[in-house]
């Protein structure tokens, strides 16, 4: 098996390959995966899995080196499945891989004990690095989310109570409407969106609602 | 009413007549007034010259009158009437014992109901000039205007017992206090009284005013004269008091003392007339009224009334039908009616036009056969005890006391007594005819054979046989036809030559019952018992006329010819008139009220009388002159005008003529005489007593679910109205009985309503609004009072007929109305905005649809790629790969852009000047011509929230025309307008390039401006999109949508009414 590869790392592959565990919800993206790891001699893909519940029994099962998570999963997301492996197993190195390269989401994912966050869109091209980057304990993110991230970095982030706020917003409700569904009153609800817009520096609820989204503050 | 002066009444009578007869009747003779009181014909003569329409004709006796009596028996009123008077507006007033009462000729009122006199008991009235009511009463005097009383001290206390207005409208009041009394004169509200001294004014127990302006005022031993403010006393020798006051025809001044009545002249009395005993005698206290028409009506308390007519003396009491004896007051009103007040009741008196003559006027027996006028003047009357013969007011009876015997010798005939109940018992009434010759003489029939009465001696002529013989008649030569019922035709030519023509021989079964010569020859005309009419002529039928040739079916009652030579016949079935052969008749197709005729006759006026069971009718000449002309010349006739009068005016009908002739006779002064079943009667078609004056109307009173209301301007009656009663009347007392009504209640009725004398109008269930009751009356003539009386009232509407509570209800109904407009144009929203978030629901589901499966399966099939690849060694392969693998993962990318831009934009809601501005400003900086184009938004009205899936069209459609702008006009501006409008959104897009070729903005062009897809877009949101352009100086766009289509409002925005209303409208 030949691979263009350094040196240092083609030695330490056959013995001791860095066994993966991939959950994504999606088959084909899964088999994707595979392909591009079974080309990998240091690389073995020990188990993979459709959605949280599962990953955080794989991960008991297998112990893999280095787990890839999906954060969109049925059933349970990947984010509450990271902090439950990370709770049980403060070493797991896990790498998140997304569609979107929303700034929150990829903290909350690091700050939940993601090693890196990595933008399905450069898979084909990081990805072999990235694991190999995690395994040998090193953090990683692609350059947008890094981006988006170093921008909002100061940012004072919302609390949850307006991230229950903004979702009913981007939903189209009004005040009322929103304070009857979080049984708060109007004038919290008045409060709560003055600092999402503050916090988030939009012009208005609209505003602030597409901010949400792109950030993935919030999702539909 | 103002007293009427003597020439005031001559001067309007004398208009009237002229109108109402075209001919005049001549004065009387002469020898008339012979007999008559030298005083009393002066009079007589100038008021017969010219008939009065308020007439009564004064050579009638009282009885002769139409009399009518109230009794208080009947509870006519509670007392007896002390005073009458008649106030302007046409009432009568009654001063009673027991108050003032309002009476109308058939309702009295007790008047005024809350005004207090000084004393119920009323002793005078009268109606000043200028229409106060002044009341006299046992305690004091008031007066009555303009519903204000007025009470005068001067006279508390005081029995009123006279009150006259003298010619300057003072008013006079005797006033007593037993033993003294005085005298007042009010003038202008100020009071002047005499008598305290005991001298003048003290003891005035009578006042007059004659026609000269003299006041006069009698005291128990003389007579005073007021002279120019200076009273002279004239003391009377005789020892009696002065009773009554008056004048007599010439002026002179009549002065009633203990029943006789004196003229007083130059201070001197002399005795003019005595009252009968029963009247004189028995009573000190009366009244004198001198009617209109001269008669003298004499009221005694105690004795009924006495009535000086034509110099003699008649008498009327309570034995006759008088309300009472005790006679207090006498009054005429305006129609020209006396009224007498008695202790027990009112009487009435007025002329009729028949006037009766029964045994009263002297005649022996009250069944008439027959009646002939004579040339002398008299007229002589056939009654079935023998012959009366009235003339000058007197009657002659002339009796058989030994009989018409067969013998030669003369009966011996005299006056009889005037014994009605002595008939004699031989003058029989078998026979009746009667016939005055070219001589004088009377001829009749009696039992045994006709005779004749010349000078008052009677002839017998043996030859003709007495007993039934139906009608006798003569020519100028001497010649003389008897009809005998079944000996035939007789005919006498001098004394002794006599002809006997049987029935048989003219033949006939039955007999002629009534004759006349023909005027042009010595020819007679018979009409017989069973019908037909027949010429004879030297004892031959030269002519028969018959029903099958159009004469008038029935017996033949009389022959009579006329002026114009035709000869009238009068029988059972109508008059027929036959003139040269020709033969017309009436009958009651024609218009006449019945058909049996018992005779014609015609006035001197040429008017002509028919007397029929239905009453005496008239036809004026004129229409009888127009109906001869078209009969003579055989033209088709239409009903003939008739006036018919019956038992109202004294007209005394019968069932048929009577057996024998002549049935009526026209006396020298054009009275027609004739005969009902008992006694005669006098039709004087001069005096037809017409009514002249419309009669005032009042409306009374108005009365609602029985409150009542007195007429005001305008009555304002409650809601809610159920029986309206409207109570009005007309004063007019000759015939209250005759007066006709028409009502119409304008807001109610459409035409007049024809009501009969019903005094009352009644309405039920009267809608609220403004009305107007209008009322004329007619008078028993048929003189109606056109301008009427109206009551204008109002009825008020209850809350739920008010116009505010109906305009409520409108408004309601539109509200309504608005409402479940408002609520269609809700759901209709509503329908179109769950189209709209089904669209969003859908573009949602298709973005996680492409994001969960498309995009994640290109991932991994491009994983697959790059593991497949990564096995490929380096060279031109790989590397060519490797760039489509970089192209996939672009592609990708865009996708996932795309995706995101998909699901954006359902919350990007209000972006939209913003996204256009951005797009502007990328194209303004992409775009070649980058240097010259100047790129601006506007925005015009609060900012909107817009359904995201219409921002989006809008979005599109703007971007759409802006690209245009930017890559085809070579703008140099370009400027988008947005305009949030209440009812619309737009969005404006124009530039200053070069405009865009017509045909492809018709769309019959295609070009690269993709204007097609922007209208379909327009149209798909419920817009309008419209492009104006013109080569060389711009474009514009304009993008409308409504209002209902372009704002979202899912965000709570509601209707203001729906927000209370929720529940139901969910």
């Amino acid at each position: 098996m030949v691979v263009k590869q350094d040196g240092n790392e083609r030695v330490s592959a056959s013995p001791n390959p860095i066994r993966i565990l991939a959950v994504d919800d999606h088959p084909l993206l899964r088999g994707g995966i595979a392909a591009l790891i079974a080309g990998q001699p240091d690389m073995s893909l020990v188990a993979e899995c459709s959605n949280g519940r599962e990953a955080i029994h794989d991960f008991r099962t297998h112990r893999p080196d280095v787990t890839l998570m999906d954060l969109q999963m049925p059933e349970m997301g990947g984010l509450d499945a990271i902090i439950a492996i990370r709770g049980e197993f403060p070493d797991a190195r896990i790498i998140v891989l997304t569609t979107y390269a929303g700034d929150v989401q990829a903290l909350r994912a690091l700050q939940a004990g993601a090693r890196a966050y990595l933008l399905k869109s450069l898979v084909h091209k990081e990805l072999l690095d990235t694991i190999r980057a995690v395994h040998a304990g090193k953090k990683t993110l692609s350059p947008d989310v890094s981006y988006q991230l170093a921008e909002h970095a100061t940012d004072d982030a919302l609390t949850k109570g307006e991230i229950d706020v903004l979702q009913l917003i981007a939903g189209g409700n009004a005040n009322k409407q929103i304070a009857d569904r979080l049984s708060i009153t109007e004038d919290t609800v008045k409060g709560r969106v003055k600092n999402i817009l503050s916090k988030l520096g939009a012009d208005d609820r609209t505003h602030a609602a597409m901010i949400g989204l792109k950030r993935g503050i919030i999702e539909l | 009413m103002p007293r009427q002066s003597y020439t005031d009444a001559s001067t309007r009578t004398g208009i009237s007549c002229k109108r109402l007869f075209t001919t005049m009747v001549p004065s009387v003779s002469g020898k008339r007034r012979r007999i008559v009181a030298r005083t009393i014909a002066v009079a007589f003569a100038v008021l017969t010259s010219c008939p009065s329409a308020f007439a009564l004709n004064p050579t009638l006796e009282v009885s002769q009158y139409a009399h009518s009596a109230w009794t208080v028996a009947d509870g006519f009123t509670k007392g007896a009437i002390y005073a009458i008077a008649q106030t302007p507006d046409g009432y009568l007033w009654l001063g009673t014992e027991f108050g003032l009462l309002r009476f109308d000729g058939v309702r009295t009122t007790l008047w005024p109901s809350d005004r207090v006199f000084p004393s119920s008991q009323i002793r005078t009235l009268l109606t000043g000039r200028d229409g106060t009511l002044w009341v006299g009463t046992s305690k004091g005097l008031a007066s009555w205007k303009d519903g204000r009383l007025t009470v005068y001290a001067e006279l508390a206390g005081h029995i009123v017992t006279r009150m006259i207005q003298d010619r300057d409208g003072a008013v006079w009041v005797v006033g007593t206090t037993p033993p003294t009394g005085k005298l007042c004169a009010i003038r202008n509200g100020g009071v002047r009284c005499w008598g305290e001294d005991g001298r003048f004014g003290a003891r005035v127990t009578e006042m007059y005013e004659d026609r000269k302006a003299n006041l006069w005022f009698g005291e128990p031993r003389g007579v005073w004269r007021w002279n120019q403010g200076q009273p002279q006393f004239y003391p009377l020798r005789i020892d009696r008091s002065v009773q009554a006051l008056s004048e007599d025809s010439d002026g002179v001044l009549l002065v009633l003392l203990s029943g006789r009545i004196y003229r007083m002249m130059d201070g001197q009395v002399l005795e003019a007339y005595r009252l009968p005993d029963a009247i004189g005698r028995l009573t000190t206290r009366f009244v004198l009224r001198r009617d209109r028409d001269g008669g003298l009506w004499i009221g005694a308390l105690g004795g009924g009334l006495a009535h000086i007519h034509n110099g003699t003396v008649d008498q009327f009491s309570e034995s006759d039908g008088l309300s009472g004896n005790a006679v207090a007051t006498l009054f005429q009103d305006r129609e020209g009616n006396i009224w007498v007040g008695t202790q027990a009741g009112l009487d009435r008196f007025r002329e009729l036009p028949v006037a009766p003559f029964t045994a009263r006027q002297g005649f022996s027996n009250l069944r008439i056969l027959a009646v002939v006028a004579s040339t002398d003047s008299s007229v002589w009357v056939r009654t079935a005890d023998g012959l009366n013969q009235w003339k000058d007011g007197r009657v002659n009876v002339y009796r058989e006391f030994s009989g018409l015997s067969d013998s030669t010798a003369l009966p011996h005939m005299s006056p009889a007594t005037r014994d009605p109940a002595d008939d004699g018992g031989q003058f029989e009434s078998s026979g009746g005819a009667l016939f005055e010759d070219e001589r004088g003489r009377i001829w009749f029939s009696a039992t045994r054979s006709v005779g004749y009465l010349d000078r008052g001696r009677f002839t017998a002529v043996r030859t003709i046989p007495g007993g039934r013989v139906h009608s006798i008649t003569g020519n100028l030569m001497g010649h003389l036809w008897f009809a005998h019922e079944t000996q035939g035709l007789f005919h006498l030519a001098g004394e002794h030559a006599v002809e006997r023509i049987s029935w048989a021989r003219l033949g006939h079964t039955d007999y002629a019952d009534t004759l006349a010569v023909d005027p042009s020859s010595d020819g007679l005309w018979l009409g017989f018992f069973r019908g037909g009419v027949e010429f004879v002529k030297d004892g031959q039928v030269r002519a028969s006329y018959a029903e099958a040739g159009g004469m008038a079916p029935g017996r033949v009652n009389d022959l009579r010819f006329g002026r114009d030579g035709a000869l009238w016949a009068a029988a059972e079935g109508g008059v027929s008139r036959l003139k040269s052969g020709r033969i017309t008749t009436l009958s009651s197709r024609d218009g006449l009220p019945c058909s049996e005729a018992h005779w014609t006759m015609e006035d001197d006026a040429g008017d002509f009388w028919l007397s029929m069971p239905c009453g005496l009718v008239r036809i004026a000449r004129t229409d009888l002159d127009a109906w001869t002309s078209l009969a003579d010349e055989k033209l088709p006739q239409s009903t003939i005008p008739v006036t018919v009068l019956a038992t109202a005016d004294g007209v005394r009908s019968r069932g048929n003529a009577g057996p024998f002739s002549p049935h009526v006779a026209k006396a020298r002064d054009g009275r027609l005489w004739f005969f009902p079943l008992e006694g005669l009667s006098a039709l004087d078609p001069h005096r037809l007593s017409f009514n002249t004056p419309p009669p005032p109307i009042a409306i009374e009173q108005i009365s609602a679910d029985s409150r009542i209301y007195l007429p005001a301007s305008e009555v304002r009656l409650p809601p809610l109205i159920r029986n309206l009663a409207i109570d009005y009347t007309a004063l007019s007392f000759v015939a209250p009985e005759k007066v006709r009504f028409r009502t119409k209640l304008e807001g109610h009725d459409r035409e007049w309503q024809n009501v009969g004398n019903r005094r009352q109008a009644f309405y039920t269930d009267l809608g609220p609004g403004r009305y107007r009751f209008r009322v004329t009356a007619s008078n028993n003539s048929g003189v109606w009072n056109e301008a009427g009386a109206s009551l204008d009232f109002a009825i008020a509407p209850a809350y739920y007929q008010t116009n505010l509570f109906r305009a409520s209800i409108v408004a309601a109904l539109l509200a309504l109305l608005w409402s479940v407009y408002q609520l269609r144009l809700r759901q209709i929203a509503r329908e179109y905005n769950a189209r709209l978030d089904e669209r969003v629901s859908e573009r949602t589901r298709v973005a996680r649809e492409l994001h969960d499966t498309l995009l994640q399966t290109f991932h991994g099939l491009l994983f697959r790629f790059q593991a497949a690849t990564n096995l490929l060694p380096e060279g031109p392969a790989r590397q060519s790969f490797e760039s489509a693998i970089d192209q996939a993962a672009q592609a990708i990318t865009e996708g996932r852009d795309a995706v995101q831009g998909l699901r954006s934009s359902t919350v990007t809601t209000n972006d939209l000047p913003a996204a256009i501005g951005s797009l502007g400003d990328e194209l303004s900086t992409n775009e070649t011509n980058k240097s010259a184009v100047a790129f601006h938004v506007h925005v015009e009205g609060a900012p909107r929230n817009l359904h995201p899936i219409i921002r989006d069209d809008i979005y599109r459609i703007a971007g759409e025309a802006i690209r245009n702008a930017f890559r085809h006009a070579q703008a140099r501006h370009i400027d988008a307008d947005i305009e949030y409008h209440a009812r619309q959104l737009r969005l404006l897009v124009r530039d200053d390039g070069q405009g865009i070729d017509p045909t492809v903005i018709e769309g019959s062009g295609r070009g690269h401006w993709g204007l097609p897809g922007m209208r379909e877009r327009a149209e798909l949101i419920g817009g309008h999109l419209e492009v104006w352009s013109q080569l060389g100086s711009g474009t514009e766009v304009r993008l409308t949508i409504p209002a209902s289509r372009a704002y979202a409002t899912s965000s709570g925005r509601r209707f203001w009414w729906s927000s209370s209303k929720t529940g139901t409208n969910a």
